[in-house]
């Protein structure tokens, strides 16, 4: 790992995305193929309890995923496991923040906690990703 | 919700779609490498024609939407651009909760040699009228 790598524990970020528009959840659904109308019609959205439409899941997991690439950018992600604790409506700006809790002797391998944050300060989704120095790490 | 199996389905990773991707989920229009496949890409074969049941059936089953609540992914070996691939998708019940469901897809190359796994766990939610 370089020189200037975050010391294991420090926070690293937050980066901020947003506001998430209806143009961008729209453009994701193109690219995804996904078309689950309680992220695109607000009365859908309405007719499962909620305020409006929440941005995809999956596309904020992708967003975890980036940050987790610009926060380590010289390692790789071998796995990302995301958890949902909060929607996040459209319209909202997110920020994301990384903490590295473990590296190993060798530095081939570290695991960093991110966490992703609604507008309102809530945490929305806590996530963690394994990182890897190369594609060969990827096999252990 | 009955379990379901899919696949294996072919399908070749696409410069352009993954170019596309890759801006619709850039952090500040920061779009990374030409040549990295993003790691959560191949959450699109989820809705990958060949694999459409898997999703769209629940997503009109009885008046509910399923929504994401959980997923991971893991690699063995990194995604290329150009490269083909077979991916199979599971679907089945939560062993406890009814209104729970799972999606297990294995990702392999085409010498059958396991790539990545994912794993998405969604709830139904029921849609009803809203009170006005």
């Amino acid at each position: 790992m370089s020189g200037s790598s975050p010391a294991p524990k420090a926070l690293i970020g937050p980066i901020k995305v947003g506001p998430i528009t209806r143009d961008a959840v729209r453009l994701f659904a193109e690219v995804s193929g996904d078309r689950n109308a309680i992220h695109l019609d607000p009365h859908t959205a309405k007719r499962a309890g909620l305020a409006g439409p929440p941005v995809y899941g999956m596309q904020l997991v992708a967003y975890m995923h980036s940050a987790a690439v610009r926060f380590r950018p010289d390692m790789m992600v071998k796995s990302l496991s995301t958890r949902f604790l909060a929607p996040v409506p459209v319209g909202d700006t997110v920020e994301i923040s990384g903490r590295i809790v473990r590296v190993d002797g060798s530095a081939q391998l570290a695991i960093m906690r991110l966490f992703l944050r609604n507008g309102a300060g809530t945490l929305a989704s806590l996530g963690e990703a394994v990182l890897v120095a190369s594609p060969a790490d990827m096999q252990a | 919700m009955a379990e379901l199996r899919i696949g294996p389905i072919e399908a070749r990773i696409d410069r352009d779609q993954v170019l596309a991707y890759a801006r619709a989920t850039a952090l500040d229009g920061c779009v990374p490498g030409a040549n990295e496949v993003p790691a959560t890409f191949p959450a699109v074969w989820l809705w990958h024609p060949a694999a459409a049941g898997i999703l769209a059936e629940a997503a009109n089953h009885a008046g509910r939407a399923p929504v994401l609540t959980a997923q991971r992914f893991e690699y063995r070996a990194p995604l290329a651009i150009g490269r083909g691939y077979r991916f199979e998708i599971e679907r089945f019940a939560d062993a406890v909760d009814p209104d729970v469901f799972l999606i297990e897809a294995s990702v392999s190359d085409l010498d059958g040699r396991l790539v990545a796994v994912f794993v998405a766990t969604y709830r139904l939610f029921d849609l009803l009228e809203p009170l006005p």
